[in-house]
């Protein structure tokens, strides 16, 4: 059935994750079976997996930086003309299944795994269809077990299911796709606006667009997977009230900030080898993490300002001087909120200069052309964003509150109506941001 | 509440749910469905017409076939896209739609820009065309039956439409927009920037004529006009594309082309480049009377 699913976007990329795969699932075997080989077959893994990302999704940026470097240099050469057809394709989820399959083989490379015997099992860990397209990203160890037993959900986990389901839809279609029409035309290139204000609001509206977009997938992934009676950590923990980056890549995008932090963080050292050298690595795995984002100098740039915000809460540890007090904590939710908002221009942006245009209008202080009126729909979906924000935040510290929404059983209520708000409240369609990568 | 109840409490909660907005929800500003199904029949569809009507925005939402040919026993249909341009591609487009078995005729509305670079590209009319199969046919078959769960904005929710362009989508090709807030010079900063840097390309404009030539001498009566909009407007393009309108004229008539001459100045828009509704229906009736038919 998760074949049936990827073949309906393009037939002939399954050929991709059934071979990619097949490498995997043999090395993992190799590596288990001949431990004097184990590092040539992890690396043979790797290399399938990073080849294919690079043939990809990275081959066009990398002719494109190669032909700049050596046009600066006097001997031009085209590289972008040279590239095959099929190349130019990115295949739908490539990021995440290669990164998912990469930590099954590095699970055992480093005997925290055995090699699954059933290859059906195998390519149903890889390719399960709720999180195969856009995450999350599940490790090997968490999913294998459950898919090795049969699996029959009872009425708890179907309910539950169905609530995940029907809130990242909610999330989804209601929430990131109305903000989406504001951020849109805020982006597009025939865009005319340069008053101040239009513009912050188009980079909150962005902050929530790609969070309500991401996590609205997220949940509903989770929820498909649960109705089967299959368990996928949180992926997404409302993030925006962190009070700290270090908190903040804990909620956000968990299972890729974890894979990052397990397979390239830890392994090269982390900040087991002194403050510097874990500076220098926390930096740079951060720069990967941008690059897996996007194959172009604006999620470089913005993994690097989050590496940025890291380094600084690393030396001054100003969240925990803001800790002591409520009204501390809320500055410090409130900064956080503003430094991740400024950081996604770079990842919205289709180029530096359009992103250092915004940053100009931003701080511009022109009086905006009234614009309230034109996006009055956007406005209402994104306060309602960042009520329903504030609304949990409420919840989680009140234990009145959780108390009567259990009792009282406002579960149905809420949902039936998000359900109902996803018939006729939702947006104009839009892909989901992440499926581009 | 035990999980079964829920989930059946759920099921009859959304369901009467569905029903009270069915019934009591606002009146729409648009119809997302109906445009869908609006544009998929205008891209994929087999039919073919007596007269077609063709041009970028200001003929899709300014002119209506079903007015132009009332009282007539000819079909017509409006096959204008967004940002159509007069390319190859397009007047290839048009030949397939025309019935030529009694007098087949084609009314083009000329604007500068839809003899522009960026026009050619008619990204519009592939985006259509190069729809999946299985989405054409969601469009084209299922769309229309679901009026009912069309969205429901804020603004219909709160009533504020009259800053709101209304659309509708009508049977003969025509979208029908309006919108109260009126701004005649509410589009000239678009067009500002859309025709900066953006000529028109000469290779298509000749190309143009060669095909008004030949429909000529293929029986097909062609009409051209240029659609009203402001004066400010109309220099705007004039000067930023080099079009010269008496020129262009001259030239579509040697070619065989009947340019219907209109007094521009008699209609109105409501953002400087669209017509206002009864404004269409009035532009309709003068096509009508400029084009002789009976």
């Amino acid at each position: 059935m998760s074949f049936v699913f990827y073949a309906w976007w393009d037939w002939r990329f399954l050929f991709l994750i059934i071979g990619s795969g097949l490498i995997d699932y043999l090395a993992g075997w190799m590596i288990s079976a001949r431990p004097v080989w184990r590092r040539t077959f992890l690396i043979l893994s790797l290399a399938g997996n990073l080849g294919s990302l690079m043939i990809f999704k990275y081959s066009m940026f990398f002719a494109e930086v190669v032909e700049k470097v050596t046009a600066k240099f006097g001997f031009p050469i085209h590289l972008q003309d040279n590239i095959p057809e099929f190349a130019l394709i990115l295949p739908v989820g490539i990021s995440f299944y290669t990164f998912q399959s990469m930590s099954y083989t590095i699970d055992i490379y480093r005997g925290r795994l055995k090699p699954v015997r059933n290859v059906f099992h195998f390519f149903a860990y890889l390719s399960m269809f709720p999180q195969l397209v856009a995450g999350p990203i599940i490790r090997a160890r968490d999913l294998l077990g459950q898919l090795a037993e049969r699996r029959i959900s009872t009425g708890l986990e179907k309910w539950n299911g169905i609530k995940l389901i029907v809130y990242g839809l909610f999330q989804k279609t209601v929430l990131a796709d109305n903000i989406g029409d504001l951020v849109n035309k805020a982006y597009h290139p025939a865009q005319l606006e340069t008053g101040s204000s239009f513009w912050w609001w188009a980079l909150i509206g962005f902050s929530f667009q790609i969070y309500c977009d991401f996590s609205g997938y997220s949940l509903m992934a989770r929820g498909l997977a649960k109705f089967m009676g299959y368990h996928f950590k949180m992926n997404f923990n409302h993030p925006y009230l962190s009070t700290s980056f270090k908190m903040f890549w804990q909620r956000w995008h968990i299972s890729l900030s974890t894979w990052f932090r397990d397979y390239v963080y830890i392994p090269l050292g982390g900040s087991k080898k002194g403050l510097w050298w874990g500076i220098l690595v926390m930096l740079f795995t951060m720069v990967v993490s941008g690059v897996w984002h996007g194959a172009g100098m604006t999620f470089i740039i913005w993994g690097f300002l989050h590496g940025l915000y890291l380094m600084i809460e690393r030396l001054t540890s100003w969240p925990k001087l803001m800790d002591k007090h409520v009204l501390g904590r809320m500055a410090s939710t409130a900064l956080v909120f503003l430094m991740a908002m400024l950081a996604w221009n770079y990842f919205r942006a289709d180029s530096v200069e359009q992103a250092t245009g915004i940053y100009q209008n931003m701080f511009s202080f022109h009086r905006a052309e009234p614009y309230f009126q034109k996006y009055i729909n956007a406005f209402v979906f994104l306060w309602l964003a960042i009520l329903i924000e504030i609304v949990y935040a409420v919840y989680k510290n009140s234990h009145q509150f959780r108390h009567m929404f259990r009792s009282l059983h406002l579960d149905v209520v809420t949902v039936s109506v998000s359900l109902i708000a996803c018939l006729y409240l939702r947006g104009p369609a839009a892909e989901f941001i992440y499926f581009q990568f | 509440m035990k999980p079964g109840r829920k989930i059946a409490s759920f099921v009859i909660l959304s369901l009467v749910g569905v029903v009270l907005v069915t019934l009591f929800r606002p009146q729409r500003i648009n119809s997302e469905f109906e445009t869908s199904y609006f544009w998929t029949y205008k891209t994929h569809t087999y039919d073919t017409y007596d007269v077609l009507f063709y041009g970028d925005s200001r003929v899709y939402r300014g002119i209506s076939p079903d007015v132009v040919l009332e009282g007539t026993d000819l079909s017509g249909f409006n096959f204008g896209f967004s940002s159509g341009s007069m390319s190859a591609q397009m007047m290839d487009f048009l030949e397939t739609r025309l019935d030529r078995s009694v007098q087949p005729m084609i009314v083009l509305g000329i604007t500068p820009h839809s003899f522009t670079l960026e026009s050619l590209k008619d990204e519009h009319y592939l985006q259509e065309l190069n729809r999946p199969p299985y989405a054409v046919f969601q469009r084209y078959y299922i769309d229309r039956w679901l009026k009912v769960f069309d969205r429901i904005t804020p603004e219909e929710l709160l009533g504020y439409r009259d800053w709101v362009t209304h659309e509708w989508c009508g049977s003969d090709g025509w979208m029908m927009s309006d919108n109260d807030n009126v701004d005649e010079f509410g589009a000239l900063d678009h067009y500002e920037k859309i025709l900066t840097n953006n000529p028109i390309d000469s290779a298509n404009y000749q190309a143009f004529f060669d095909r008004i030539a030949k429909w000529n001498t293929e029986g097909i009566k062609v009409f051209a006009y240029r659609p009203p909009t402001t004066p400010e407007m109309e220099e705007l393009e004039n000067d930023k594309t080099g079009f010269d309108e008496q020129a262009f004229i001259l030239r579509f008539e040697k070619c065989g082309g009947k340019w219907l001459n209109l007094d521009k100045s008699e209609y109105r828009t409501y953002d400087g480049s669209h017509l206002r509704e009864n404004e269409v229906i009035r532009l309709s009736e003068e096509i009508n009377l400029l084009m002789g038919i009976e």
